[in-house]
């Protein structure tokens, strides 16, 4: 029977593995999660961002380009429009309010009126100043009319009355 | 040296190894990776906010076309259109508002276009586009009905018509009788162009 009388093989302790071994898989995981964000995840990131920005540039159509033309242009149609329009007196609306209350026994004559600062005169004429009173006394009370000034009063020896009044009309009323 | 010496200091290496790569490698991908994704995000808004506008200005464009914008806009336009007929189709449409209504003209005149952020109006600064104002100047005879008929016509024109002033004087010189009830209309109006 022969005896082997070579040296023993000493175990290396686990423990001293594991010390090893554990690093060199910290060491390969990092290596892996680094090459997955560069190779993989960065890249995918890119595609997505040229995808996107090509998307943004598609977007620019000439068919929706027209319709935001043609809508600015509306809006500054109709907005001018307005504005003007809503600014430009109806000087017929006068015409029918001054037929209300002018008094029927004075006749009026050289009417003038200027739209921009809403001022009216007009010379008037009548047979007896008791009329002229009349005409006073319905001015005051008359809406459309923010103030009046009588002027040029000449009552001749016939009792035969003319005047010129100038009036400031209500901004109101010719809307 | 012992066995287990030497695995610790090559454990020791790798463990600086491995800080190493998380530091340089790592790390500044991951920056790279959250930029990336800040980008995508705010693209996807752009997008989004886009497609919002373009949705908006559709439904504004297809209520315009429902309100009868292609029709409406001749009209509108026709008040702030610059063309060299300017001033003959003017006068034509004064004439014509004035005779449809049973006043004759006796003349008219007209100013130059003056831009309108130049006068004195209080609305100017209102208005977008480049809008001039040109006064005409009418003398008209005819009766005081036919005249209140006139003014109501031009507040109902499509085209913007201004009354600035109104003067009613009798008449003064005619050929002939003057007929019952005839006055002297001066009426200044202005009209508006680009």
């Amino acid at each position: 029977m022969a005896i082997d009388i070579g040296p023993v093989k000493k175990e290396r302790p686990k423990e001293n593995n594991i010390i090893l071994i554990l690093p060199i898989l910290f060491l390969i995981l990092s290596f892996m999660v680094y090459f997955l964000i560069a190779f993989l995840f960065v890249p995918q990131k890119n595609s997505e961002i040229q995808k996107l920005t090509l998307e943004i540039s598609n977007l620019n159509t000439a068919s929706v380009n027209s319709n935001i033309k043609e809508l600015n242009t509306a809006k500054v149609f109709i907005s001018d429009f307005k504005i003007l329009l809503d600014n430009s007196p109806k000087m017929s609306k006068f015409f029918e309010s001054f037929e209300a209350w002018k008094h029927p026994q004075i006749v009026y004559s050289n009417l003038k009126i200027d739209s921009s600062i809403r001022n009216v005169s007009v010379f008037g004429k009548t047979t007896t100043n008791r009329n002229l009173m009349e005409q006073i006394a319905t001015l005051k009370n008359e809406q459309s009319i923010e103030s009046y000034e009588l002027s040029n009063i000449v009552v001749s020896e016939t009792g035969e009355t003319s005047f010129n009044i100038s009036l400031i009309i209500k901004a109101g009323l010719l809307r | 040296m012992e066995q287990k010496q030497i695995n610790l200091l090559i454990a020791g290496v790798i463990v600086v190894l491995i800080f190493g790569v998380f530091q340089y490698l790592i790390s500044p991908k991951y920056q790279e990776m959250i930029f990336k994704n800040s980008e995508i995000e705010s693209l996807q808004g752009q997008i989004k906010n886009i497609n919002d506008y373009y949705s908006f200005t559709e439904a504004s464009f297809q209520k315009l076309k429902n309100a009868g914008w292609e029709t409406k806009k001749d009209i509108i336009g026709a008040n702030f259109t610059s063309s060299p007929f300017f001033f003959p189709k003017a006068h034509h449409l004064l004439r014509n508002l004035a005779s449809q209504n049973g006043l004759t003209v006796s003349n008219i005149t007209n100013s130059n276009p003056v831009d309108i952020l130049k006068t004195q109006e209080e609305y100017k600064d209102l208005l977008q586009g480049p809008v001039k104002k040109t006064t005409f100047n009418l003398s008209l005879l005819g009766t005081q009905e036919s005249f209140k008929n006139l003014l109501s016509t031009i507040e109902n024109q499509a085209r913007i018509i201004t009354v600035k002033n109104i003067s009613v004087l009798p008449v003064s010189t005619y050929a002939g009788p003057i007929p019952e009830g005839f006055l002297n209309f001066n009426l200044s109006v202005d009209l508006y162009s680009y």
